[in-house]
């Protein structure tokens, strides 16, 4: 297990290399520069703005400058806040971006997997229908119309909750419904497939015909089966969630990563855009081995070795 | 300077204005504290005024700071540190008054504070993108050039309550400029002190204006100007706190203005065209342009007859009312409208070209069909660049549909909607066949416009050349300088030639249609420069 | 249990009839025989769901698709201001909302009347900003749609499939670089290559659609390698290995048959994905671009005007989501019947 561990490291740390240096490179290929007004600066001016932002050096000088101070946590200078370092925009930001993301998964897979457990159950009856009906319409809305018509409806119409902006925990609700919808609607559907599955299996059978209560085969077999191959969503919820973000937290003016990433791109702001991307992968990379353990604990058919032959 | 966005025209200084029409009806809602929320579209990127480029950071710094003068109602100047103002016969050397007043941390605001600031902007270190207004001021771009040390600036402190300003040349603008953010003071000791941080976050700044920055890290979407306490006028300040959110979607701006969460909210196109009628719409018209630049490196855009015909084929009438909705008007010419005058005359009426800039399928069916066989071609696939935004997409996809259904079969035109910065950097690779283009006055002068057409400046993507042209311009600034009528005269003559001979199509000028609520009163907006100046602002319920 | 006695009489017996026609029907299975795909398709045709969502698709794809000739580039790029924002309006029929009616400012009022229209113009679902038909725009915005989605998934299953049986199944160094290879492409967020992409290509649906070939299959790849690597050890194919079967046999007649479940849900997941991928993307203004037009489009102009003109997101919402509800009951149904373990 250790051996595993260290070496699945070395894979993360690889992979982030690997992620730095093509962002890099291809941040390089982007057309356009830091200065909203380069014409009406002298050449002395540019000269030496190039040179506090280490863009006269070349590029593989840049390149390690740039790797080095990535392991130092040092992501550079955004070109957009003026002096502003990307670590600090990032931390500043980060805490609302994470916090709506886990929400929204907790919501989207809790809901999601008793929705799914009770389609199952009663399954081929209008409860299954009504809910695969409910968990196909959840994840056909985008989720930046679903914002506007929780926004418009449950916010603006009833006043329930805060129409945007970003405070208690009531802000959150309505952006955590929103992003959360679609994680809801696949695990959902994942369950009650898997479920299905499950339940129609022999060993069930042979539960049943030993007398073990209904409760008790959901519990003991079922459900927990079914369960396994839903660990490998996390990795792609992630994703969908970061994605999400930069939509929901646009819609609802949160101060979070994925809006600061949309308008770094937009104003080609390339130490932000990197180090977003950077924390993207990184988080996803880690989602991605804790799954992996998750997933080889619970299923004891895959071995975590560090000899894989 | 380069529009930033189309909802946002950052210019720097110029005459007109539009004030809030304030319609007496009275609001529900009553307390004793004056408190307006108000809509920003952008975070706030920076404090330091040598480091700001954007209209967020102009207008906070335009109502946290104070400089010589600030810019009232139509952009009319008014007292602000300057006591007194003393201008040389010649009128290259300014010496101001200054009158006692105190930073927020409790040191004086002297003279001395004024030279440190301008030092600080013309240096090349410190990359300041608006250093290149001080030209005209004494040996301002030897030192931007790193040819002559920081102190040959022509600027001095006489004692701790007098500044004298030398100039190089006549600038009949100087007066707007000082009642410009670039312009005002800055304190050494906190520049000094909080060194990198400076201007990066509320509490990494002194200020000396009416209001004093709060509850701004340097990355979150709101912040609070709170009355200054220290401000030296600040019995004529009536409102205690101005909270800014920063909403990026038009429509959750409209829902939290409806609630009242929001005082003031801009309104995109199309809610712009519903809510006209409302009588707490309005629009405010900035000093800037929209035009196409054909690129004239490629053949077909280097015939006249091709340029006309596409500029006829656009109904800009139709365009500015249904499309846009937004109290955007087509445009007269390059030079906005309301800009400049002279003999009581506007400069854009003055320079108006009427067939450059109107409607007229006939005749642009027929230019084409000549351009086409004067070029030897009978097809043309033109690539069409614009901004992202959705009023770009709007703008473009009218175009696009306006000249194809003119023309015919015979054009072929395709978007390319592109970010604001990859648009700047395609426009200056020539990486484009017709680009939209926009404009706002860096100054209340027709030259700020017409400067960018000369053959060789760096504005001009399209590289249109034309030696009368550029001769005009060149009149203008050197035999014809000290002739106001003269000087007018040519560049009229050169804005007429610049249509006339299609160099850029000139489409509108752009407005920003908003709501504002009726119990906000004595809000000061100037179509270009720091638009918003909040010192008189109050509510009244 | 006291044993019963039974007294058998020798004629309780009858001999068979030897060498007769009966004997060999007797052996015979009375069905007629049915490969994978019929049965499949027999078993299909008796979930209701499924076969009204495969007519759904089959008119939508027919009436996107068939309606190239008639929306072509020129009506694409026709506009007409005056027409711009009108409600529904279809002759004939008289309800609020349909008749040109619309609710402004809490009050039906008839926009067309208020416009100066003529009676004789109307749009069955109404107009956008620049007078087009929405009912056009959104028969073409499904046709684009529909495309971008298909040929990303095709490339999806492609990729996906093959990879992640070849990891699964290798095991050992293969499998191990080859996921240090998914978890690299997959740690990329999709829009960094879709920005890249936007400025190497047009942006435009070849772009799209290439961006998500290279950041969408991974997922696919992964479920198939999890479920390739617990199938490795099922006893039938540790039998069929053992019994010298090829790999390339057992991948196609044990795997992909296993999988198929896993393929079809996650293929009926990648669509929608696809889709809303192509509307996150106009969502952030890198989209397909105009006078091509998508679903993603409508609905993100839609969402911009919801407060005053709220047709013009409901009615390409409807759409979007009675095509995926569509596809996924559809998806449903090729799962059961493929897989006859979750039979019902």
């Amino acid at each position: 297990m250790k051996k595993y561990l260290l070496k699945r490291l070395l894979y993360m740390a690889l992979t982030l290399f690997l992620v730095a240096t093509i962002t890099f490179f291809l941040m390089k290929l982007m057309p356009g520069t830091p200065y909203s007004n380069q014409e009406k600066m002298t050449p002395q001016q540019i000269k030496i703005m190039n040179q506090q932002y280490g863009l006269d050096k070349p590029i593989w000088l840049q390149y390690v400058i740039y790797i080095f101070g990535m392991l130092h946590g040092d992501m550079g200078t955004s070109f957009q806040f003026s002096n502003q370092p990307v670590s600090y925009l990032i931390s500043s930001r980060i805490g609302a971006s994470a916090q709506l993301g886990v929400q929204a998964m907790i919501f989207g897979v809790v809901l999601g997997i008793l929705v799914g457990s009770i389609a199952a159950i009663y399954r081929n009856t209008w409860v299954d229908t009504t809910a695969t009906v409910l968990s196909i319409i959840g994840k056909s809305v985008p989720n930046f119309v679903l914002a506007v018509l929780l926004q418009y409806y449950i916010a603006l119409k009833l006043g329930w909750f805060p129409i945007a902006d970003w405070g208690g925990f009531e802000y959150t609700i309505l952006p955590t419904i929103a992003l959360g919808v679609g994680p809801l609607a696949e695990t959902a559907r994942f369950i009650r497939t898997g479920m299905v599955d499950v339940l129609n299996s022999d060993y069930i059978e042979l539960a049943r015909a030993k007398g073990m209560n209904k409760t008790g085969i959901i519990y003991h077999h079922a459900l927990r089966n079914s369960l396994i191959p839903l660990v490998t969503l996390i990795g792609p919820y992630t994703v969908a969630l970061m994605t999400g973000s930069m939509v929901i937290e646009n819609i609802f003016s949160i101060p979070g990563i994925g809006e600061q990433y949309v308008k770094s791109i937009q104003t080609n702001d390339y130490p932000t855009i990197m180090g977003v991307t950077m924390l993207f992968c990184f988080g996803l990379v880690l989602i991605i081995l804790l799954t992996d353990i998750i997933y080889g604990i619970i299923d004891p058919r895959i071995r975590l070795t560090g000899n894989e032959d | 300077m380069k529009l930033k966005k189309f909802a946002a025209a950052g210019a720097v200084v110029a005459v007109s204005a539009l004030t809030l029409a304030a319609c007496g009806s009275k609001s529900s809602d009553s307390s004793s504290k004056q408190v307006l929320n108000w809509d920003e579209s952008a975070e706030l990127p920076t404090m330091d005024l040598s480091k700001a480029t954007d209209v967020v950071s102009f207008n906070a710094l335009n109502n946290s700071m104070e400089g010589l003068y600030r810019l009232g109602k139509d952009s009319k100047i008014e007292p602000g540190l300057a006591k007194k103002t003393t201008v040389s016969n010649d009128g290259l050397t300014y010496t101001f008054d200054l009158r006692k007043s105190q930073w927020s941390n409790g040191q004086k605001v002297t003279a001395k504070d004024f030279v440190y600031s301008w030092q600080r902007t013309v240096d090349p270190k410190t990359g300041s993108q608006y250093a290149y207004l001080f030209d005209g001021i004494k040996n301002a771009n030897d030192v931007m050039n790193g040819k002559k040390p920081l102190s040959a600036l022509g600027v001095k402190a006489v004692g701790d309550y007098k500044l004298q300003v030398t100039l190089d040349k006549k600038l009949p603008y100087f007066k707007l400029l000082m009642g410009f953010a670039v312009f005002f003071p800055q304190n050494e000791k906190a520049v000094k002190q909080y060194g990198d941080k400076y201007g990066t976050a509320s509490k990494y700044m002194v200020y000396n204006g009416p209001f004093k920055l709060t509850k701004w890290t340097g990355s979150n979407l709101s912040w609070t100007l709170a009355k200054n306490n220290k401000y030296w006028d600040k019995k004529n300040v009536k409102l205690d706190t101005i909270n800014y959110k920063v909403n990026k979607s038009n429509s959750t701006a409209y829902n939290l203005y409806k609630t009242n969460k929001l005082d003031a909210t801009p309104l995109s196109s199309e809610q712009a065209k519903q809510l006209k009628n409302d009588k707490e719409f309005i629009t405010r018209r900035g000093a800037s342009t929209f035009y196409f630049q054909y690129n004239q490196t490629k053949k077909a855009f280097q015939n006249k007859k091709i340029r006309q015909a596409l500029s006829m084929s656009i109904n800009r009438e139709q365009f500015v009312k249904k499309v846009l909705g937004d109290g955007s008007t087509v445009a007269k010419g390059l030079v906005s409208s309301d800009l400049a005058k002279n003999n009581g005359k506007d400069f854009a009426a003055d320079a108006y070209v009427k067939d450059g800039v109107s409607h007229n399928k006939t005749e642009a069916k027929k230019l084409w069909q000549e351009g086409l066989k004067e070029v030897g071609i009978d097809h043309l696939d033109i690539n069409m660049l614009s901004d992202d935004s959705d009023k770009a997409k709007a703008s473009t996809d009218f175009i696009q549909s306006q000249i194809e259904s003119t023309l015919g079969d015979s054009v072929r035109v395709n978007a390319s909607n592109v970010p604001f910065k990859t648009r700047l950097s395609r426009s200056e690779a020539g990486n484009f066949d017709m680009v939209i283009s926009a404009w706002g006055a860096d100054f209340a002068d027709p030259i700020s416009f017409l400067d960018l057409f000369t053959s060789n400046n760096s504005q001009n993507d399209g590289e249109w050349k034309n030696s009368e042209y550029d001769k005009l311009i060149q009149a203008s600034k050197t035999t014809d300088a000290g002739n106001t009528d003269k000087r007018w005269d040519d560049l009229v003559k050169a804005e007429k030639i610049l249509v006339q001979e299609q160099g850029i199509a000139p489409l509108y000028q752009q407005a920003t249609a908003w709501m504002v609520k009726s119990k906000v009163k004595g809000v000061i907006y100037n179509s270009s420069g720091s638009n918003y100046n909040f010192k008189d602002a109050y509510i009244k319920e | 249990m006291a044993e019963e006695k039974i007294n058998l009489q020798a004629d309780s017996f009858e001999p068979l009839a030897q060498h007769t026609e009966d004997e060999l029907d007797s052996e015979k299975i009375a069905a007629p025989s049915l490969t994978f795909s019929q049965d499949a398709w027999r078993r299909l045709k008796k979930n209701k769901g499924a076969v009204i969502s495969l007519f759904l698709i089959l008119i939508m794809v027919i009436v996107s698709f068939g309606s190239t000739p008639f929306i072509n580039h020129a009506e694409l790029v026709k506009s007409n201001p005056e027409y711009a924002n009108l409600p529904a309006k279809i002759p004939g029929i008289d309800i609020n909302g349909l008749n040109g009616k619309m609710k402004v400012s809490g009050v039906w009022t008839d926009v067309y009347k208020q416009n100066g229209i003529k009676d004789s113009v109307h749009f069955a679902l109404g107009t956008d900003y620049l007078g087009h038909s929405l009912a056009q725009r959104i028969i073409y915005g499904t046709k684009i749609s529909l495309t971008v989605a298909i040929v990303a998934t095709l490339f999806d299953l492609l990729i996906g499939v093959t990879y992640g049986i070849v990891s699964g199944w290798k095991g050992g160094r293969t499998d191990n670089v080859m996921q240090r290879i998914i978890e690299i492409i997959s740690s990329i967020p999709n829009l960094i290559i879709v920005v890249l992409m936007l400025i190497i290509f047009k942006p435009g649906m070849t772009s799209i659609i290439l961006a998500l070939a290279i950041s969408e299959w991974t997922t696919m790849a992964r479920m198939i390698r999890a479920e390739t690597l617990s199938l490795k050890t099922e006893e039938y194919v540790l039998a069929a290995r053992t019994l010298g079967e090829s790999t390339g046999k057992i991948a196609w007649k044990h795997l992909v048959p296993n999988l198929s479940s896993i393929i079809i849900i996650q293929t009926m997941y990648t669509i929608p994905n696809a889709i809303f991928f192509e509307a996150f993307l106009s969502f952030i203004g890198i989209g397909i671009s105009a006078p091509q037009t998508s679903l993603g489009v409508l609905l993100n102009d839609g969402q911009k005007n919801f407060q005053f003109l709220p047709y013009q997101m409901w009615y390409p919402a409807i759409v979007l989501v009675i095509l995926m509800i569509a596809f996924n009951l559809l998806g449903d149904g090729l799962r059961d019947a493929f897989d006859p373990r979750t039979r019902r």
